[in-house]
This record gives C-alpha cells, structure tokens and sequence, in this order.
C-alpha cells in the first residue's frame, strides 16, 4: 500500500511522530500543571515568588517541551528502524521543535483556565482526540474534498503533520504550513500570558 | 533565567522516573506503528 508514491509506513511515521509531540507535550506542561495548581496548590507560591510572568510561563513550557522531544526521538530511534528511508535534516528538526512548543503552550493555556480535573480531561476529550484522528498523522489531505481540507486546516496537528512529513520524505517543503505553525504558537503563548496575568491579579 | 528554576523541580522529577516515563510515553505511538506496518501497510 503506498500514499501518494511513498510507502504507508514511512508515510505514517512523521505523523506518529507529530502525535507523539503532540500528547507528551500537552500532557507534560498541562497536567503537571493542573496538579500544580489545583492539587498541590504550589502554583500560588510560584505567583508569589519575585518571577516575571514570561520566566514562569516559559519554564512550565520548556518541560512539555523537554518531555515532547525525549519521546519523539526515542520512538524516531525506533522507527527509523523499520522505515529506513526517512531523513532528519534541519527543517524536521525545527519542526519537531515547533510541534512540542505549540502543544506545551497549548497545554499551559489548558491548565491555566482549568477549574477542575475534570476539566483537562474534557479538553483533552474533545480537542485532543478528534485532532488526533483528523490532523492528517494517518492521511493525506489531497485525497480530501476541499471543505473539509479547509476544515482540517484549522487544526494545529495537521500543519505539524505536513511539515515533519515533507521534511521527512524530501517533498516540497510546505514553508506555509511552517507559518501557520508559527501563529499557533504565537496565538497560545499569548493567551497564556493574559489568562497568568489574569491569574497573578 | 528565571525560568530555569521553574524547570528544574520538574526535571529532577522527571530524571528519578525516566524510564517508567520513557516506556509509557513509547507505548501507544510504537502499538500504531506495530499495528499499521502489520495491517494497513501490509495491504
């Protein structure tokens, strides 16, 4: 079986590699997060402590990011494996770097407006998981009815999905979908920036 | 350089569970992998 003259599975493993990122990041900034705030309550003392809103945000990211990236190259180690034929170049790598801030921001925001754990776990229910099956990690978009690709476009998983995937394979690299990579990340950091300063008031 | 103090609570965490963390992180993505290259990409 082959996806637009590729292979399914070297065709498949960039987009597992995007879902990777996505779930170890938003899980490894949001719900230690959540736990932090809600549970432990150790979030307040951090509110409290002489530390600008941009290093508190900033550091909780870097460790979904961390945790992002420690997963996606381990099952890359693995992958490659079975699919030899992939390629790590510069812009998979900035990919991958983008994937793993864009889902740990969006964790943050997550667990910042979470007011229960009740909550993370609907948003992962009803944001996270349709993402995962509609983010173009098990698909290509081309073979999609242009409404619906349109759909699909607003979906950060599936702009993560087409990059790694042509940075993987050597298709033309889609410098668009890096854009809107960019803005995803732009749009959550500063959302999470409004909702801490909304928080530390 | 602040944000390196937030960091590092989280890291010395994570470092004492790496491999407990590592092999549930791994789980689910190498299961797709198992599962498409034997069913789909079998096809």
């Amino acid at each position: 079986m082959s996806v637009n003259g590729t292979g399914y599975l070297e065709f498949v493993v960039p987009g597992i590699i995007a879902l990777t990122a996505m779930t170890t990041s938003f899980n490894g900034a949001g719900t230690r997060l959540n736990t932090d705030r809600l549970f432990f309550r150790s979030f307040d003392e951090c509110l409290m402590a002489p530390i600008s809103s941009l290093s508190l945000l900033a550091g909780k990211a870097i460790i979904g990011v961390y945790r992002g990236l420690v997963s996606s190259i381990a099952f890359l180690l693995v992958a490659m494996l079975i699919a030899p034929g992939i390629h790590i170049g510069p812009l998979f790598v900035l990919s991958l770097l983008l994937t793993c801030l864009i889902f740990s921001f969006l964790g943050v925001l997550a667990a910042l407006l979470a007011s229960t754990h009740e909550d993370m776990a609907t948003f992962s229910s009803l944001i996270l998981l349709p993402m995962t099956f509609l983010g173009g990690t098990f698909f290509s978009l081309s073979q999609l009815p242009l409404a619906l690709k349109m759909a699909l476009y607003l979906l950060p998983l599936t702009h993560c999905s087409m990059c790694l995937r042509a940075a993987a394979l050597g298709g033309s690299f889609p410098w668009w979908s890096l854009m809107g990579m960019a803005a995803f990340l732009l749009a959550f950091s500063l959302a999470s920036m409004a909702v801490l300063k909304r928080l530390s008031v | 350089m602040d944000a390196y103090t937030i960091v590092w609570s989280d890291m010395m965490m994570l470092r004492r569970r790496f491999a407990k963390y590592l092999l549930t992180t791994l789980l689910s993505p190498l299961l797709y992998l198992w599962l498409l290259d034997g069913g789909l990409a079998g096809a």
